[in-house]
């Protein structure tokens, strides 16, 4: 069971929080410009690595709020959390917990 | 009834003011307050418990604690029974009432045992062997083999006992209360910081009272002075009996205190029987103790055959002699404290057997001055004795681990063994940390954690008390302890000891609970399981209920001695919670009856539930589903709620659609995209249905949106998707389209809504309300109109899933059952129907609409729902890019049609699959499947929707629906089966 | 037992309270025509601080997140409160909504309140963690909650939608049980 820091409402039970897949997938402005696998690829396929990885969250049962979360999926250490719209901190040779 | 012949007169933490009375398998015994059910049992000389797993051999008490494989029981009778405890965990109370398990008629005499008769027919995997001839034999040997192999019995009724689970939150969570727990914990209270010390036992102090000898530092003074400073502390709460069984991420631990187990079943009623506790918290202190391992040698598992530190703890902590000639056989310096203790409380020591040529080790040098007759170099490499241990055969043992000189027998009625001691790092290991082995203590050692916690203690492999204390105070302040190099004493690792003979009647245990030998091991290794892993799942090692605890080490070493690698090598299998078993009541907690879900009710609910409304879950909400009158059946009660709407007026509970305001200049943009239609046009008192779709192009809810202001709009969902389209849209506003002025509120629980529908509607509705101008011209269809309805402010809106008439109703939530009574009583001649959903379900079936999560699944398209017309072609929208990929114009997608039976009676179960033809066998070919299908009152027929491979292209055409034992037979038609034009609608 | 308390009456008390106003309100707490518009009507501002309230005569504003507040008024005095916050927000970025009807508040109060919630909320509530004026909106066992503090005392409220109100008390009653009986 994570404990998630939540930007506005901060440390919180992941029971509260909803996972939303990867992050910084942006919809394409015009779809239309896609061929059928460019636009299968923005829906279906994601990086799923054994590491680092960068995901959306939405605190579902708190501020309602989405958010990012930079996290190891092979061992659940949060490296970051940063607002929507943010930039990720790069700390990527900082903080190696 | 004899009183206790193997209790000391004085000595124990035993309460001897307070003697109780249990039975064990029928017979009355008595103990004190303060044994456990296996101190009580030895205290009156019982030693045969139970049976093993496998070849049902007599089996006694092992150890003194939660690592116990053999002496496992049935607590109790009835629903409050619990099957497998420890005898060795059971605090004892006035009439407890246990029974051994695993055996038949009696532990005494079990037929069961025949089969170790025969236990070469069974070696290791010998179920993946046997059993797999003839095909399907499986599922006939698995029956007799679990009634063989099954232990106790799970209770069959509802258990009447509460459980609890609740959230816990600490600074420092201590885990296990022995002297360097106790250390850590008041070193850690002392620093202010909030602390949860737990631990699996009736009182603190871990294994002191076990080994009551020992030295001045944990003389009785520094115990209770420890324990009486925690208890003073306001930041530290101290838990008793409760274990702490997992251990996962961000420092989440779980733990199961037993609250009353030990005050049995005449416990206060209104406390719970055990209480999970999820504990949250910042660093911890592991302070887990060792569990010692027993030797491997020839009939080790015989009752009377006792780890040594476990006949100490009887000794010391019970008063209690597990016997009164014993044997002792080991490879490390700690059993001679044990013989020592013994020694001094009558026990003959008839010789301690060292497996070291030399033996080392001040208790070894005290037991020497004592007089005790020590064998170096020497191993037992046999026992004999069919209920009870009588004697033992002992045997020189060279370096190179071969027997040298003679055998000899010793009598006995108790043998101590040592194998050394095993570091409890079950929970470090699940807290994701590495372990190493160290050769001396030849065992294995936490070595770095990625969480925030410390071990401190004999769980670092110290075995001083001392040092323990200092290492949790080490671990209390938040450091790493200091002089955490391994002081426990050395052992001479010998797994497994050779027996006299090497025949194949070798039976050297490494697990006693599932039966495991070094034979079994050697075997599979043989047959190619070489990885720990799969050494496990094939011979069962390490699976039973102890999870292995004590045979681990011995068993690992044993592969590695057939493998010829260095331990090492092999490794360990993984540690996994539950380190101790876990009762569902625990797991469940009050989760249970109508507690079990949340229920979620509408503001009418009162009245339809005494009026005897068949409800329907629909998510948590409790819908009506119909209302029988008297002596209705369901297909009465909903033909008669369907006709009152089709030819009076029907009233329906409308309140669990989801409702939701959007707000802001941009709301026009933002509904333009979520839905496929066009929004721009839509005025101000007039509503519009919509449909909106994944990204993937496929349906995901549908509802009408009314335009309450030129930026106002309030949206409509399904009852089951209120939740999820409203995180929907606020996903798609936070992280894709910022930009977008909308705000979005739930109102879904504000308004109470009353559908009201039938040709009578309007003439109903202009009775209650004076505001309103209800005439066809002034509140067309796709309208809404604000004002008063039965003197409450209202929004009604006219619109109609039933293809009649129809009104929705919206008041404050607090009005809803007085506008429900109302619309009840507004006059005998409109003759006002109450209907469920299942009449809403046949009212919409038979117009051909869509329910969504009915006729669309998540692979349907409005393309195949003959939705085009809904489709805008005048602006992008989420999921049209989809619509427009090669495979959704497949014309052989299956497509919405509807489907008349040829027998006009019969009702096809939905879900039923559709055929071409008439079937001949498998493989058919199936083009489809029914989603909907109901008995129309209206039609007076079945109808039926369906999505059919190539849909209306088949119109007309005749299917075949295979159904138990007969096909029928249907053909394909339009699906809007009543008033297709709509008139009735438009009324 | 130990642990009974029977000093000042029961150990736990669980409550429905009578029906209340209440206010959806969402805006750009950053903009000054914002925060003076709503203090101009209900007295306080929204506080911009996450999970806390402002407690004032007529209204109690509490944080729901960084652009969304529940504002508490008199049942009575609702639907005009709602006009008027309405009109005093008409030009600027927000939305007001009366919510009242579709929530329903129940309180737990005595000196085993927080053993009570502690089994169904994974917020931490002890000491020093939960001030008075602080509010939160977490999961009371299944069930989406607001919960907030108004005062020092041991009183805790907890908003729930109306549809959840039978099953929330429900729970939080038997929740409460092993602290009331007899031991």
């Amino acid at each position: 069971m994570l404990l998630i820091s939540c930007p506005w409402c901060g440390q919180r039970d992941e029971s509260e929080f909803t996972c939303g897949g990867e992050a910084h997938i942006l919809r394409p402005a015009d779809p239309d410009a896609l061929s059928d696998p460019e636009w299968a690829d923005y829906l279906f396929m994601r990086t799923n690595p054994k590491g680092r990885h960068r995901e959306r969250w939405c605190h579902t049962h708190g501020c309602g709020r989405w958010f990012n979360m930079e996290r190891d999926t092979a061992t659940h250490d949060i490296v970051s959390v940063y607002r929507m719209g943010e930039a990720p901190p790069d700390d990527r040779d900082g903080n190696s917990s | 009834m004899t009183s206790q012949p193997y209790r000391l007169a004085e000595g124990g933490v035993i309460d001897r003011t307070r003697p109780l009375t249990f039975s064990f398998n029928g017979r009355r015994l008595t103990g004190y307050s303060g044994d456990t059910l296996a101190s009580a049992l030895l205290a009156n000389g019982v030693h045969l418990v139970g049976r093993s797993f496998k070849y049902h051999r007599p089996r006694g008490i092992l150890t003194a604690g939660t690592e116990e494989p053999n002496a496992l029981v049935q607590l109790e009778a009835g629903n409050r029974s619990i099957p497998n405890l420890r005898a060795t965990r059971i605090e004892l109370y006035n009439g407890l009432s246990a029974a051994s398990v695993n055996c038949w008629p009696g532990v005494r005499f079990d037929a069961g045992a025949l089969i170790d008769a025969v236990h070469r027919l069974v070696p290791a995997g010998f179920y993946y062997k046997t059993f797999m001839w003839p095909q399907g034999g499986w599922h006939v040997y698995e029956r007799l083999i679990r009634r063989m192999a099954g232990m106790g019995r799970a209770p069959e009724g509802a258990d009447p006992d509460r459980y609890e689970r609740t959230n816990a939150h600490c600074d420092v969570l201590i885990i296990g209360a022995g002297p360097a727990g106790l250390a850590a914990a008041v070193t850690a209270g002392r620093s202010g910081a909030s602390v949860i010390l737990a631990d699996e036992r009736g009182q603190p102090g871990g294994s002191l009272p076990d080994v009551a000898s020992d030295g001045d530092v944990t003389g009785t003074s520094w115990l209770g002075d420890t324990i009486a400073e925690l208890q003073s502390m306001t930041n530290v709460r101290m838990f008793t009996r409760t274990t702490v069984t997992g251990y996962f991420d961000h420092n989440f631990l779980i733990a199961v205190e037993r609250v009353t187990d030990h005050l049995g079943p005449g416990a206060p009623a209104h406390l719970p029987r055990q209480r999970l506790w999820r504990i949250r918290t910042s660093r911890v202190v592991l302070a887990t103790g060792a569990l010692e391992r027993p030797l491997v040698f020839a009939n080790n598992d015989r009752p009377g055959v006792m780890l040594a530190g476990s006949a100490r703890a009887y000794v010391n902590r019970f008063a209690v002699l597990p016997g009164r000639r014993a044997v002792v056989v080991t490879n490390n310096d700690s059993a001679y404290e044990a013989a020592l203790d013994l020694h001094r409380n009558g026990v003959e020591i008839a010789a301690v057997a060292d497996l070291r040529a030399v033996p080392v080790g001040p208790a070894a040098e005290a037991a020497a001055a004592a007089g005790l007759n020590i064998l170096r170099g020497h191993a037992v490499v046999d026992t004999n004795g069919r209920r009870r241990v009588q004697a033992v055969h002992v045997a020189g043992i060279g370096l190179d681990g071969s027997l040298t000189g003679p055998v000899r027998a010793l009598h006995c009625d108790l043998v101590l063994m040592s194998g050394g001691w095993s570091p409890a790092v079950h929970l470090f290991s699940q807290s994701g940390g590495k372990l190493r082995y160290d050769e001396m203590l030849g065992a294995f050692l936490p070595d770095g954690s990625r969480q925030h916690v410390l071990c401190a203690g004999a769980m670092n492999g110290v075995a001083e008390t001392a040092s323990c204390i200092v290492q949790g105070q080490d671990a209390g302040k938040g450091d790493v302890p200091a002089a955490s190099e391994p002081t426990a004493s050395t052992v001479d690792a010998h797994w497994p000891i050779p027996a006299r003979n090497r025949s194949g009647e070798v039976r050297q245990f490494v697990d006693f609970q599932n039966d495991v030998t070094a034979a079994d091991i050697s075997l599979a290794v043989s047959e190619g399981y070489q990885s720990v892993e799969h050494l496990k799942r094939y011979t069962t090692l390490g699976m039973g209920t102890d999870q292995g605890k004590t045979g681990n080490v011995p068993g690992i070493a044993i592969l590695a001695g057939s493998l010829g690698v260095p331990l090492p090598a092999v490794g360990t299998t993984t540690f996994r919670p539950p380190y101790d078993p876990v009762t569902f009541g625990a797991i469940a907690g009050r989760d249970v009856g109508p507690l079990a879900d949340p229920v979620r009710q509408t503001p009418m609910h009162a009245w339809h539930a005494e009026t005897g409304a068949v409800f329907e879950d629909v998510g948590q909400w409790k819908r009506p589903f119909y209302y029988p009158l008297a002596s209705e059946t369901k297909h009465d009660a909903v033909a008669r709620e369907c006709m009152a709407v089709r030819r009076a007026a029907g009233i329906m509970d409308a309140t669990t659609l989801g409702k939701i305001v959007l707000s802001g200049p941009d709301a026009v943009r933002f509904l333009n995209r979520v839905y496929t239609n066009a929004w721009g046009g839509l005025e101000v008192g007039r509503c519009r249905y919509g449909l909106m779709l994944g990204e993937d192009g496929m349906v995901l809810d549908d509802g009408v949106t009314a335009r309450l202001a030129e930026d106002r709009f309030l949206m409509t969902t399904t009852t089951g998707n209120a939740s999820r389209v409203l995180a929907w849209l606020e996903e798609w506003l936070q992280t894709e389209w910022p930009e977008l002025d909308v705000y979005l509120t739930s109102v879904t629980e504000q308004f109470a809504t009353v559908a009201l529908a039938g040709p009578k509607a309007r003439a109903i509705l202009t009775g209650l309300t004076s505001d309103i101008d209800v005439s066809a011209e002034a509140f067309p269809f796709m309208s809404w109109r604000g004002g008063h309805v039965a003197g409450f402010p209202a929004r009604v809106f006219r619109i109609s899933y039933s293809g009649e008439l129809a009104y929705e109703i919206s008041v404050p939530a607090r009005h809803g059952l007085e506008l429900w009574a109302v619309l009840l009583r507004s006059g005998p001649d409109y003759a006002v129907t109450p209907f469920g959903t299942e009449a809403m379900h046949v009212l919409r079936a038979e117009k051909g609409y869509l329910m969504v999560g009915q006729e669309t699944d998540g692979t349907v398209t409005p393309i195949d729902l003959g939705m085009q017309w809904i489709l805008s072609t005048k602006k992008d929208f989420i999921g049209r890019r989809s619509l427009a990929r090669s495979a959704m114009l497949d014309p052989l997608r299956k497509r919405l049609v509807g489907l008349r039976t040829e027998d006009p009676e019969l009702v096809l179960p939905e879900g039923a699959q559709i055929l071409p033809t008439a079937p001949s066998g498998p493989p058919e070919t199936m083009i489809g499947h029914v989603t909907s299908s109901y008995w129309s009152g209206a039609l007076r027929r079945s109808i039926a929707l369906a999505l059919v491979k190539g849909g209306r292209d088949r119109e007309s055409a005749t299917v075949h629906v295979p159904l138990e034992g007969r096909t029928a037979r249907a053909e394909i038609c339009d699906p809007r089966f009543y008033d297709p034009e709509g008139l009735r609608l438009h009324g | 037992m130990a642990d009974r308390v029977v000093r000042d009456g029961p150990a736990v008390t669980v409550t429905l309270c009578p029906p209340r106003g209440r206010i959806n309100l969402r805006g750009d707490a950053g903009d000054p025509a914002f925060t003076a518009g709503v203090a101009g009507v209900v007295g306080a501002e929204p506080p911009p601080v996450a999970n806390t309230g402002r407690s004032e005569a007529e209204a109690v504003v509490l944080w729901l997140g960084p652009d969304e507040w529940l504002i508490e008024v008199a049942a009575a005095a609702e639907a005009e409160t709602t006009v008027q916050l309405g009109n005093a927000l008409a030009d600027l970025h927000g939305s007001v909504v009366a919510v009242g009807d579709g929530h329903v508040t129940l309180s737990v109060s005595g000196p085993r309140s927080l053993d009570v919630l502690a089994k169904g909320m994974t917020l931490d509530l002890g000491p020093g963690r939960f001030p008075a004026g602080r509010c939160a909106r977490s999961l009371l066992a299944k069930v989406p909650v607001l919960l907030h503090r108004p005062g020092e005392q041991r009183l805790y409220e907890i908003t729930v939608a109306r549809s959840f109100s039978d099953y929330a008390l429900h729970w939080l009653q038997d929740a409460a049980l092993e602290y009331l009986q007899p031991g």
